[in-house]
């Protein structure tokens, strides 16, 4: 995105700080499930950072733990900081994260459905935002409720204030939570999944909205979603998620030109492309990853085509990738991986291990998790 | 040997049920309580003529409006009739009118219901116009008003509490097969080609169990009760029948001066009536979360 | 991807003539009254041979759901016909002919709600044979292992419950149930939009890999504009219940002259940051129209680039524009579809970075 032509940022504290975050599910009658192991990662001010994965990834459970909207009866946060300035988010009271939560740091949800209330007009949502945080009376709040709706490109939007949810499009809907989410001008901004349930050129529609605000404002935002694509447009950085733990993590331009850990490959040769033409894809093998049951080493290792005997016993700690030589670039941060055995940059063309008679390694004889393979 | 096996299946599939069992009683204590108590109440009913210290019908005038005491656990009344023995006999007939009234009810019901959901168009609207006019009536005035006017007796309260029942199954019905009727899999036996007959009973009847279970249960308590008010207003069981209503109404005349007579079949039925709800609370708060969570998810990752 | 695109000599597999659906819309509890209709599908005509893929892309609104569902005979045209094998199956002068109907099954998107909770996954795959009597309960259980292995799964998956398989296991159980009457076409209606990234990999190549088998046809029903190009022969694309483009897989993509078309792949996200930030996207104004009150003349004319760039014709206002042959096998329903490459330098706003030779 430096191609925008903006100044390059300013060396700043990052607005968000995130240390070996944890969370655990109690599933009842002694499940436990590890949703999220010891991610950390930073989130500089007006950055844009991507958090992508599959199902049972935790990029979800990951947001709503900085959030603090977990469910409260299963959910609980094992462990770790979550750094919103100088504030530890993991150690604020209920209150006092409600008035974080639409001022400092916000949230566009995935439905755009359920993330509106289907009694209220839209013109009251938006003002409930404005009065919760600021001291405004209703017919400022009603004023600037209309001029955000006209911010987010909602045509006469003083007429549109006394509709309600279920008269709006989907598209229209998202951009309404949208303007909700940045009524108050938050440092920061979660997106979840924010297009996904949306058609494709409503989609196109929304992430530009979302990028140009975001810009504009300087907000920082987290972008989540399983679209490499999205990802490709957005992001300064991506964070690659499986099963609860980050694998790899680099600037944009380099998780996609020179992708190092086994599942980020596997995951750019399965996407089929509109460009492409005819070359096959390459599922990666087995399941999504089962997390009741804790892998004692690489979680992805039993669907790895470059897995090693250390990789079963050892989780690989997310380091700076030694062989490799990257350019560190303006941007901060380098090359992110946590992997026992990466992918060499000539074998990322055809997916597999180059190396002549290499084979994985099986898993080792005292039993360890296993999913069921497809 | 095929004998060795069939007690070994049976064994498995005890410990199979009661694994099944043990999470719905873990969940609250009060589950369990309503699981005793209907347990209870249907040994009871069962096993009743067997455990009556004494013929209910067994009239004697030596031991007239005797207090409890250790012969008559719940005293006599004005004809010397040992009222335990009289209770235990009317948990039986409780249970049996509760039953008849049930299966009547939720078998018309139900089939109405279906049909009603998968007909749609004017069926649909006549069936459902029949329905509201029954719903439109207070249950248990309606219910006086057909037993009054076909005759007090037990036989014609259950029919008419029946008459009452009916219409609350069918449109529960109704809703779960208008839900269901889109759902992908009742598309794909169409596609398949089969007929409404077989959706009807291979899909619909199966998944619409879970809500009928719960529903039937929370009712079974309401149809002792009102069969039960019924009788005590001299519509339904006439004295000297030993059902629970009938024997409150016998006792009240009595009530300064032979409490216990009154007191221990309105006991019995309260116990009951709190069983079984616990028992159908307990039942839709388990299953409705099970339900949600099998179609619908809980966190997205 | 197999078969050559339809001759013209061939006679085509399945054929679709001015298929029309339209859903009353109606007013009133006790008195119905039809007050309009919503024009799903709104006059199609398409062709699907032996051995084809044919991808059919649109958004929500554009019928393309309610167009499967017609063809398998869960909702009856309103008007046109369907003809499979040149005889009908739907619409005008269909008998209600079984034997035909079984060719022609599908698969749908959400693999959990396609499958009874309360049935074993045997017996649901078993089912099209039960209702159709077809072979004994034992060369029945047969069958079903016999599919089970055909989709990827070992045949002790039949008696596990749906709600012990995973996503990617429940869609492949829908497949096994869709060739349990050995269909000549299967409509596969968006079904791997629901499954995970990596498990939609593996489910594609095990439509391709069936195809070539079984020399299956596909109606490919899909949003996702990349899967739908690696899978398919030949794309038409819909909008407000009628196709506007129809071309080969390949053509549709480098060459689309319609401008709707190219206004998708301007859309489509790529997975390549250097081609995003070179692209410049044509962003269409305001929500597709409302089925029920489609515009006049050209229904795509309200949200159209190419006419604001023309400077506003009247003809798009007032005339339904008809099927323009662009090149061999490629139609687009435009006045101005020769327009199109001159408008707009495909380069800077498709989802290629240069024009694929």
């Amino acid at each position: 995105m430096s191609e925008d032509g903006q100044a390059p940022v300013a060396v700043t504290d990052p607005v968000l700080r995130v240390r070996d975050l944890s969370v655990r599910f109690d599933s009842g009658r002694n499940v436990v499930v590890h949703a999220v192991n010891s991610v950390s990662f930073d989130l500089e001010a007006s950055g844009a950072l991507g958090l992508v994965g599959e199902s049972g990834s935790g990029k979800s459970v990951t947001s709503l733990a900085i959030l603090r909207l977990l469910p409260p009866a299963t959910a609980r946060i094992a462990a770790g900081e979550v750094w919103l300035g100088d504030r530890n988010l993991i150690r604020l009271s209920d209150r006092e994260m409600r008035g974080l939560r639409g001022k400092e740091i916000s949230l566009v949800p995935q439905d755009p459905m359920s993330g509106l209330n289907p009694v209220l007009t839209i013109g009251e949502q938006v003002a409930e935002t404005l009065r919760a945080h600021e001291d405004v009376r209703w017919r400022e709040a009603r004023h600037r409720a209309a001029e955000l709706l006209g911010t987010v490109g909602i045509p006469r939007p003083g007429d549109q204030l006394k509709r309600y949810p279920h008269q709006f499009s989907g598209g229209m809907r998202q951009r309404v939570l949208i303007a909700i989410a940045l009524a108050l001008r938050p440092t920061l901004l979660i997106a979840d999944e924010p297009t996904t349930a949306l058609d494709v050129t409503v989609q196109a529609q929304v992430l530009e909205l979302l990028h140009q605000l975001t810009v504009e404002r300087g907000t920082a935002i987290l972008l989540i979603s399983h679209d490499l694509g999205i990802m490709a447009r957005m992001t300064q950085r991506i964070m690659v998620m499986y099963a609860g733990h980050i694998v790899e993590s680099a600037p944009t331009e380099e998780i996609f030109a020179r992708p190092s850990h086994p599942y980020t490959v596997g995951l750019l040769r399965s996407i089929p492309r509109v460009a492409g033409v005819g070359r096959p894809l390459t599922p990666i093998a087995g399941s999504p990853p089962v997390l009741d049951q804790v892998p004692r080493g690489c979680p992805f290792a039993p669907r790895c085509a470059w897995a090693l005997d250390v990789c079963w016993r050892e989780m690989p700690p997310l380091a700076p990738p030694d062989a490799i030589s990257f350019s560190g670039g303006p941007r901060s941060g380098g090359h992110l991986l946590a992997c026992h055995n990466p992918v060499a940059a000539d074998e990322v063309e055809g997916g597999k291990p180059l190396q002549p008679g290499f084979r994985p390694a099986p898993p080792p004889e005292d039993g360890l998790v296993t999913g069921e393979t497809m | 040997m095929k004998q060795d096996r069939q007690p070994r299946a049976a064994a498995g599939r005890l410990r199979r049920m009661s694994r099944a069992v043990q999470p719905f009683l873990a969940e609250s204590w009060l589950n369990g309580l309503g699981a005793v108590i209907v347990v209870l109440i249907l040994l009871l009913a069962v096993f009743g003529p067997l455990l009556a210290p004494q013929n209910p019908d067994q009239v004697n005038l030596l031991a007239v409006l005797q207090p409890p005491s250790v012969n008559h656990w719940f005293g006599t009344d004005s004809l010397g009739r040992d009222i335990f023995s009289q209770v235990l006999a009317g948990a039986r007939i409780s249970i049996e009118v509760a039953v008849i009234i049930l299966s009547l009810s939720v078998v018309f019901g139900t089939a109405l219901g279906i049909m009603s959901g998968l007909a749609g168009g004017l069926v649909d609207e006549i069936i459902m116009r029949i329905t509201d006019l029954f719903l439109a009536f207070p249950g248990f005035i309606l219910a006086a008003a057909i037993a009054a006017t076909l005759g007090p007796s037990l036989q014609h309260t259950v029919l008419a509490l029946a008459v009452v029942f009916w219409p609350w199954y069918t449109r529960l019905i109704r809703g779960q097969v208008l839900s269901l009727r889109e759902r992908e899999f009742v598309l794909a036996a169409r596609v398949a080609r089969a007929g409404t007959m077989w959706i009807a009973t291979r899909h619909l009847a199966r998944n619409v169990l879970a809500i009928l279970i719960v529903q039937v249960s929370l009712d079974v308590g309401y149809a002792i009760l009102a069969t039960s008010s019924l009788s005590f207003l001299g519509l339904g069981a006439q004295p000297p029948s030993p059902e629970w209503g009938a024997l409150i109404a016998s006792g009240r005349s009595y009530i300064q001066t032979a409490w216990w007579w009154t007191v221990f079949p309105g006991l019995a039925l309260a116990l009951t009536v709190l069983g079984f709800n616990l028992l159908g609370d307990g039942l839709r708060d388990w299953i409705d979360p099970r339900l949600r969570g099998s179609l619908v998810g809980g966190v997205q990752e | 991807m197999t078969a050559s695109p339809t001759s013209a000599s061939e006679p085509a597999l399945l054929e679709l003539r001015d298929v029309r659906v339209y859903f009353p819309i109606t007013r009133g509890i006790v008195f119905r009254r039809t007050v309009g209709q919503v024009h799903a599908v709104d006059g199609l005509s398409l062709n699907l041979a032996k051995g084809e893929t044919v991808g059919l892309v649109g958004e929500s609104g554009s019928g393309k759901t309610t167009l499967g569902r017609a063809i398998v005979g869960l909702l009856p045209p309103t008007s046109g016909t369907i003809l499979f094998r040149g005889r009908p199956v739907a619409g005008k002068g269909a008998a209600s002919d079984r034997a035909e109907r079984a060719q022609l099954q599908m698969v749908f998107q959400d693999p959990t709600a396609s499958l009874d909770p309360k049935w074993r996954v045997g017996a649901s795959i078993a089912e099209p044979l039960r209702v159709n009597h077809v072979g004994t309960t034992a060369e029945r259980r047969q069958r079903v292992r016999d599919l089970l292995e055909v989709v990827g799964l070992s045949p002790g998956h039949a008696q596990r419950y749906p709600h012990e398989l995973s996503g990617g296991q429940r869609q492949r159980v829908g497949l096994a149930r869709a060739l349990a009457l050995n269909p000549a076409v299967i409509v596969a209606d968006e079904a791997v939009s629901a499954l995970d990234v990596s498990i939609r990999a593996q489910v594609i190549n095990l439509l391709q890999q069936l195809q070539n088998e079984l020399n299956l046809s596909y109606l490919f029903i899909a949003h996702d504009l990349a899967v739908v190009r690696h899978l398919s022969d030949r794309v038409a694309v819909m909008y407000l219940g009628q196709i506007v483009e129809q071309a080969a897989a390949a053509n549709l993509y480098v060459d689309p002259r319609h401008p709707y078309t190219v206004s998708l792949l301007s859309a489509v996200p790529v997975p390549d940051p250097t081609v995003e930030a070179r692209r410049r996207r044509i962003v269409l104004p305001g929500d597709p129209p409302n089925p029920a009150s489609p515009p006049p003349g050209c229904r795509f004319h309200t949200r159209c680039w190419l006419r604001k760039q023309l400077g506003n014709p009247e003809r798009c206002a007032e005339e339904e524009p008809e099927h323009q042959e662009v090149s061999a096998g490629h139609t687009a329903a435009c006045h101005y579809a020769h327009e199109v490459p001159g408008n707009v330098g495909l380069s800077t706003v498709g989802p290629t970075v240069e024009p694929a030779s």
